[in-house]
């Protein structure tokens, strides 16, 4: 990450745990993430289900309130904001959800939907508003009509624009993007994604980009984090994590990604992890991944790994990676022996 | 659209105003594919015409006094007349006129009961279900104690304490009528309150009011729609039942409660001073069922449309 | 109305002897009567499934593959209607009476679905489920169809088999709950498996363990499969041949590699294109594919890629364009390619 970039959104020390309904305890869904996204790029939050990062991005948007740790937006922490405060400034934190059948109201028009954010904090009139927003649907690829009509009248790739065009309206400084292709056809996506990317350049955006699916996090973004069971368990940019990726998880992680190419997928051999991702009631003791992962070691299940520095921007939180770095230094620093 | 100039922006098609026109037609449609309910329409709307113009649909005055014909049969019975096409009763009043000036009675208290327990109990529904928290606790805990006490006794105290008159029907049918739609809308809007639309207006930027009423409100009017139609029919019968007894509506105000009150004691020798108004009330009733059940199965499909 | 030369089956030698194939479908059509019109799901489908081989059906939603996967064991509503033949073992499955053919349901052919929440009947406990499949088949006591529960769960890889058999769905996780379904789905020794979008709901490496299941199944037991999704990536390691199906009609058959690095059809290709790999430049810009899959009431008879295709010419609005064979045993349905040979990727 480029030191002397601005960092738009900061968040330490982010903790949201969930009080477990019925059943005693606490579901500790997010237990300790710090991140920072440099403004005009995207971060990717990777991992599978149970892994927090929806939990991460619902936490910055507000719809869930951390139970600890800071948000740091331009300065101003999001997270101690009163809900009225969070409201005045959510024109700048906006979000596209993942559900396009579920994220537009059925009742109302998509004009309506689309000029909503023009009228409420660029303060237009209701005409002007209208405009607006049937302009920005053009934009994003509708027909010139489409303002008039419902959402089901149109197709999941049709409705995600539109969510698109409802989070991009007021010109945000941060999108969260909550799995938003992730409901969409394979033809489709590429559709949404090429979308997505452009107008992060047109309108100057920052991306923070959840995801379960390694490869488009691969295509849209600058920097991934990997998450698991609550916690970030490797970070970096995407050329080095995808190239070199440090943590035991990240590499199972990548090599279960299907290629399309019967050829490199025989080649392959699929590092299968054995049973699933434990409960976020219960986290395993010392590393949390230590009961699945394949090269564990007898002090995985005591210590809490910290996290280590591979290379600048790139970190991961693991023991063995820290061996192995202390081990590099110490070759580096006895010399050319 | 007209061509443009390269130089000219074209603009968009603007924004019809009213919203609601497009659903109404494609209802309209749906009725004429249901001839129950379309009978049953037909039939309530009759009943408003009836209300609102009474005093030039009814061939006479509803109090005035024929003494010589008292007790005239229907039309097209023997002895009948064509002056009293339902027959006149023990004073010689038509019928038909005072049926038709008891709907008016019926329409005008069921609207105004309809009306305001509709506002004050989707209000609070509204509140309850969004805000949650002690307004819920506080909210529910009024209603259960409310529905813990029978409405007609409840009904009858007011009366006897305010005295028979439509008003005090009126009020009496209000204090339970509100209950329903508090407990129907909160339930309704807890749900929504978990939808990911609900969310996105929220994040969009709304404010708590304007999440429950432009895009909560719009979701639930339909069932809300559907219970209004039930509840004026129940209220209908239960004012004719408190006039029945006496205890509510008064002469010179005709009410078909009144006219069942009236006719039970000729029930052998004058069949027509009770049989008219306990059809009309039936009528009513069936037919806002009807519309009811109707209205249910319709509003569904205007949903389902939008899911995949 | 189809083109004027007949379809053919996707090996291009005409006699094939019957033990060649365990699933010969030919001419399958399946259409909804629905308010807007008759959907016309399926049209004209026509392949074959050799014993132990693995086939992957593919692709996105409208294009009929799940419509398709229904319609060969007769499981779709009153309201569809369904034509063509589908021979299985000799014999053909829309001929086949109420209760052969329940006896071929779950028995010869298992089928496994997507969702695995919903699968599964959540008052019952595992084990009773997993009891019901056996005795819905085979004359045996309780307790022999227990324990065969038991083997066929550890056979699935399930750990503490002795405690899932005693617990209810809700209580397992999503891949787990795939892997009872799975074992359900073997319990009867089946000689195809029909599974429809089966790692679609689960996690990445879930899907990783549920894929190597799969294939040692079909390693040990030689169960054909047929493998219906939306993933090019899970077909591509799991798939010995490739049927692509696009509104309603299939529009290319080849083995897996030839169909990567060759394909015939101009969707095929497009859909490859804006894939988005792993592997691939990060700065290369996906590829795309204009416009949205056809509405399939009252289909045009033409070819239904023909509104979205790069390639298209005068004839693909006229007809349908019929499977040609391109090359041992690589089918595609396309004007444009059938006459000049230029690759397409």
């Amino acid at each position: 990450m480029n030191p002397s970039a601005e960092i738009l959104l900061s968040v330490e020390g982010l903790k949201t745990y969930f009080t477990a309904h019925g059943r005693h305890g606490t579901v500790k869904a997010v237990d300790g993430v710090d991140l920072a996204i440099a403004r005009g790029s995207s971060l990717g939050l990777v991992g599978e289900s149970g892994s927090g990062k929806s939990t991460v991005a619902r936490s910055i948007v507000r719809l869930e309130d951390p139970t600890e740790g800071r948000i740091l937006f331009e300065g101003i922490d999001l997270a101690s904001l009163s809900s009225e405060a969070m409201r005045r400034t959510r024109r700048r934190v906006q979000m596209i959800f993942q559900d396009p059948y579920a994220s537009l109201n059925p009742r109302m028009r998509l004009g309506d939907i689309v000029a909503e954010p023009f009228a409420l904090h660029e303060g237009m009139n209701k005409h002007d508003a209208w405009q607006a927003a049937a302009r920005l649907l053009a934009r994003v690829g509708l027909d010139r009509d489409s303002a008039l009509r419902y959402p089901h009248e149109f197709s999941g790739g049709q409705r995600q624009r539109v969510g698109v065009a409802r989070a991009v309206a007021a010109k945000p400084d941060l999108i969260v993007a909550d799995e938003p292709v992730s409901a969409l056809d394979v033809s489709i996506r590429a559709q949404l994604l090429n979308l997505l990317k452009d107008l992060q350049d047109e309108f100057h955006l920052t991306y923070l980009f959840i995801s379960h699916d390694l490869s488009v996090v691969r295509y849209v973004c600058d920097r991934v984090a990997i998450m698991y069971l609550g916690r970030i368990v490797e970070e970096g940019d995407c050329d080095s994590i995808f190239t070199s990726p440090r943590h035991p998880y990240t590499r199972a992680l990548l090599s279960a990604v299907p290629i399309a190419d019967p050829d490199l997928e025989r080649q392959r051999v699929a590092q299968l992890l054995p049973g699933e991702m434990p409960s976020p009631l219960a986290p395993p003791s010392g590393c949390r991944f230590h009961t699945r992962c394949p090269v564990a070691i007898d002090r995985c299940a005591l210590i809490d790994p910290p996290y280590v520095v591979v290379d600048p921007g790139h970190r991961a939180a693991c023991l063995l990676v820290e061996d192995e770095q202390r081990e590099a230094l110490a070759t580096a620093s006895t010399g050319s022996a | 659209m007209a061509v443009t100039t390269p130089l000219e922006i074209p603009s968009f098609p603007e924004r019809p105003s009213f919203r609601r026109l497009p659903s109404m037609r494609g209802m309209l449609r749906g009725l004429a594919g249901n001839r129950f309910a379309m009978v049953a329409s037909l039939f309530l709307l009759l009943l408003a015409v009836a209300a609102i113009f009474a005093p030039w649909v009814a061939p006479h005055d509803p109090n005035e006094l024929h003494i010589i014909d008292r007790l005239t049969p229907p039309a097209w019975s023997a002895g009948g007349s064509t002056t009293y096409l339902l027959g006149t009763d023990e004073l010689g009043r038509d019928i038909l006129s005072r049926i038709i000036w008891g709907a008016r009675t019926s329409v005008t208290i069921g609207l105004a009961v309809v009306a305001f327990s509709v506002v004050l109990g989707t209000t609070t529904g509204l509140l309850a279900g969004y805000l949650g928290g002690w307004v819920d606790t506080l909210l529910m805990r009024i209603v259960d104690i409310q529905f813990s006490f029978p409405a007609l006794l409840i009904s009858l105290a007011v009366v006897l304490v305010l005295g028979a008159s439509a008003t005090s029907v009126i009020i009496a049918l209000c204090i339970d009528g509100w209950l329903v739609y508090c407990r129907l809308t909160r339930g309704m809007v807890m749900t929504l309150k978990h939808t990911t639309f609900i969310e996105a207006a929220r994040v969009t930027g709304n404010t708590s009011r304007r999440v429950m009423i432009g895009h909560a409100l719009p979701n639930i009017l339909s069932p809300l729609i559907t219970l209004a139609t039930l509840e004026f029919a129940r209220v209908v019968l239960a004012e004719s039942t408190i006039s029945f007894l006496g205890l509510g509506v008064q002469a010179p105000t005709v009410s078909w409660g009144l006219m069942l009150n009236n006719g039970e004691d000729y029930l052998t020798v004058a069949w027509w001073l009770i049989t008219f108004p306990g059809l009309a009330l039936t009528l009513t009733v069936l037919s806002a069922n009807v519309v009811a059940s109707w209205l249910r199965v319709v509003a569904d499909p205007l949903q389902r449309a939008g899911s995949r | 109305m189809t083109a004027a030369a007949p379809a053919l089956s996707p090996e291009p030698t005409p006699a094939r002897a019957a033990a060649e194939t365990i699933l010969d479908v030919s001419g399958l059509s399946t259409s909804f009567e629905t308010r807007a019109g008759r959907v016309h799901a399926v049209q004209d489908v026509t392949f074959s499934v050799a014993p132990g081989e693995i086939v992957g059906l593919v692709g996105e939603s409208g294009s009929g593959k799940t419509v398709t996967s229904l319609s060969l064991l007769r499981l779709l509503p009153a309201t569809a209607r369904t034509t063509g033949r589908v021979v299985f073992e000799g014999r053909d499955v829309m001929k086949l009476r109420g209760e052969q053919l329940r006896q071929l349901r779950g028995g010869r052919i298992a089928m496994v679905f997507q969702d695995p929440m919903t699968s599964l009947d959540p008052v019952f406990t595992v084990g009773s489920q997993m009891v019901g499949a056996l005795r819905a088949h085979q004359r045996i006591p309780r307790a022999e169809a227990l324990e065969r529960s038991a083997s066929l769960l550890e056979q699935v890889g399930i750990p503490d088999v002795a405690t899932r058999l005693s617990q209810y769905p809700h209580e397992l996780s999503g891949g787990m709950r795939q892997r009872v379904l799975i074992a359900m789905a073997l319990s009867n020794d089946p000689g195809l498996l029909i599974a429809d979008e089966p790692t679609t709901a689960l996690d990445v490496t879930i899907q990783a363990q549920i894929l190597r299941l799969l294939k040692d199944i079909n390693q040990r037991t030689g169960m054909a499969i047929i493998l219906v999704t939306h993933d090019l990536g899970v077909i591509a390691g799991l798939c010995d041949r490739v049927f692509v199906m696009y509104g309603g009609r299939l529009v290319e058959s080849a083995p897996a590699h030839d169909l990567f690095h060759g394909p015939e059809h101009p969707y095929t290709a497009g859909l490859l294109d804006s894939v988005v790999r792993l592997d691939q430049d990060r700065n290369r810009r996906l590829s795309v594919i204009d416009g949205s899959p056809p509405v399939l009431i009252d289909p045009e008879p033409c070819c239904p890629f023909n509104p979205r295709c790069p390639y298209a010419v005068e004839r693909c609005r006229e007809a349908v364009p019929a499977l040609t064979p391109r090359a041992p045993g690589h089918d595609a349905a396309c004007f444009r390619t059938e006459a000049a040979h230029e690759p397409l990727r």
